[in-house]
């Protein structure tokens, strides 16, 4: 099993509190930037399939802006109806000023 | 002795006696009930900090009682606060305690409302028949305004302005300017206690002594000045950086003083055998420094940058304000049981840019600890078992109140007690109930 710390943003590219999205595997990943952490969600709401990317980074949760359900960044639970499927989350860490993927189990 | 003045523009309740505090005012539902409509409807109460609305969208839900009222910013930039309740069939609409909308939706039946209020979407409109008026079911509104940043809410659609409401006391706390400090810590804490049990330990110093003995070193509470405003209103001010005087004075610098001290860039040794000159010679440091610092002190009086000021907005929320730091904290009742309550405290402080020179070591006062841009502190909600096993703290005064709250509502429903009787130093107590059985004359 290979594991992959792949580069896929600068944090110069979103500031403190802000919201980036970046592909990989063929689906949109949001990175959300939170004081100096960078936490992984998918960029769909679990609910309707709005972009979150369009929504509003708030005290560690991300809100949906076509019906306003939350959803944990850290564990992509979901906090408030109409979501009530988690997102999927994605393991990233900081080096410098990248921010890496860490993908496990793939060649 | 405590001082004790009245406002200028008149402060006696117009209550024929003074309100007796027998222990069913703090027990019983009926009484509970009729606070709903007399105090809780008919009172500015603080919901939250305009800081947490900037943006269009931006929303808090703040819960009083049963009711849930949502405040937000809508497109025009303007806040609004609405009751948090579809008007299709009455579910809760937003079940989070803050977020982002850019259009409430039901969570129930989909039912669309815009940010003022407006129904706009209706899911199969058509099989309500033509007797569905979207006009007639937009949100219902609830009174709105804001002042230095603390934003308030009102139950009744009739209010007076919050300015007539808060009265002296935004003129009075001015110079402090509490929008230029940031959100630090914001807890909440279930208390097993009515909510005027705790308020009224919030409203005298008579327990100090004995509850919190930490503070005869540094505050002269034995020498309180109090003020009793109209509304039921009140304010105490405690002189700082200067120990209680029925105590004798220490020869040397109190231990909690020293990193105060020395923060200002004061040696603490310079009042060996003259503790008593330590306060004024904080007030003239904190002139000097603050500007050196990016500290604007010109509004501020001597006393306002040495002292401790805490006033109590009727009928539920108090302000602790230094010149670094301002507490605002206070009760909100349960929703049905008079022995419970919910217990808010927000922490806001200078942020560090203003008012600190890390390089140099100094700083106005060394809690402050926060940048300006830091991201906003979680809501932190837990019990007061929490706090008394040491796992949660507030802080280590309002810890030592907690401990023993529950205490005082158990003896206040036992067959055992009758009613209070009330010193002095607990006149404002004396004042706040005599404006709530006012609230209550008329129901």
């Amino acid at each position: 099993m290979a594991t992959q710390l792949i580069p896929v943003a600068n944090l110069d590219e979103f500031p403190p509190n802000g919201l980036k999205v970046v592909e990989h595997g063929g689906r949109e990943i949001l990175l959300c930037r939170s004081g100096e952490a960078v936490y992984a969600v998918d960029n769909l709401c679990s609910h309707a399939a709005e972009k979150l990317c369009n929504g509003k980074l708030k005290a560690g949760k991300i809100f949906c802006p076509l019906h306003g359900a939350a959803f944990d960044i850290k564990t992509g639970e979901a906090l408030s109806r109409p979501a009530s499927v988690p997102i999927e989350t994605f393991d990233v860490s900081v080096e410098g000023d990248q921010v890496l993927l860490r993908i496990e189990g793939m060649d | 002795m405590p001082q004790v003045t009245t406002s200028k523009r008149g402060a006696q309740a117009p209550n024929n006696s003074p309100a007796v505090l027998d222990a069913s005012r703090y027990t019983s539902t009926e009484f509970m009930a009729r606070e709903w409509q007399g105090v809780w409807c008919r009172s500015w109460l603080f919901a939250g900090l305009v800081s947490d609305v900037p943006d269009t969208g931006d929303y808090f839900v703040y819960e009083v009682g049963a009711e849930s009222v949502v405040v937000l910013r809508d497109e025009a930039n303007e806040l609004r606060a609405f009751y948090n309740v579809c008007q299709h069939r009455g579910n809760r609409l937003l079940s989070n305690r803050e977020g982002f909308i850019q259009r409430f939706t039901c969570p129930y039946h989909g039912w669309q409302y815009q940010l003022d209020g407006a129904l706009v979407e209706v899911p199969d409109a058509d099989r309500f028949g033509p007797e569905l008026d979207l006009s007639a079911r937009g949100l219902k509104p609830v009174q709105v305004a804001q002042w230095a940043g603390l934003i308030w809410i009102h139950l009744d659609s009739e209010a007076e302005p919050l300015e007539d409401y808060l009265g002296d006391i935004p003129p009075e706390l001015a110079g402090f300017h509490f929008e230029r400090m940031v959100l630090t810590e914001h807890q909440t804490v279930s208390l097993e206690c009515n909510w005027k049990t705790l308020r009224d330990n919030f409203l005298e110093q008579y327990h100090v002594d004995f509850i919190h003995p930490q503070h005869a070193s540094f505050v002269d509470c034995n020498n309180s000045t109090n003020v009793l405003f109209p509304r039921g209103h009140s304010s105490t001010q405690v002189k700082g950086y200067l120990t209680n005087d029925r105590y004798p004075l220490p020869e040397n610098t109190p231990a909690h003083l020293v990193p105060m001290l020395q923060a200002l860039a004061i040696d603490p040794a310079n009042f060996d055998g003259r503790v008593g000159d330590i306060r004024e010679t904080v007030q003239q440091r904190k002139r000097e420094l603050g500007p050196q610092l990016g500290f604007d002190a010109s509004d501020l009086s001597d006393e306002q940058l040495s002292d401790v000021w805490q006033y109590d907005v009727f009928p539920n929320t108090f302000m602790t304000v230094q010149a670094e730091e301002l507490w605002v904290y206070g009760p909100r009742p349960h929703p049905d049981d008079p022995n419970r309550c919910y217990f808010d405290l927000w922490t806001l402080q200078l942020p560090v840019e203003v008012a600190t020179d890390p390089e140099k070591g100094l700083s106005l006062n060394p809690r402050l600890q926060t940048a300006r841009d830091a991201p906003r502190p979680e809501h932190d909600s837990f019990t007061h078992e929490a706090v008394i096993a040491g796992e949660k703290t507030l802080n280590i005064t309002i810890d030592q109140d907690i401990f023993y709250l529950a205490g005082m509502q158990a003896g206040m429903r036992s067959a055992g007690f009758d009613h209070a009787v009330l010193n002095r130093d607990e006149v404002r107590v004396q004042h706040f109930h005599d404006w709530l059985d006012a609230s209550l004359i008329d129901l």
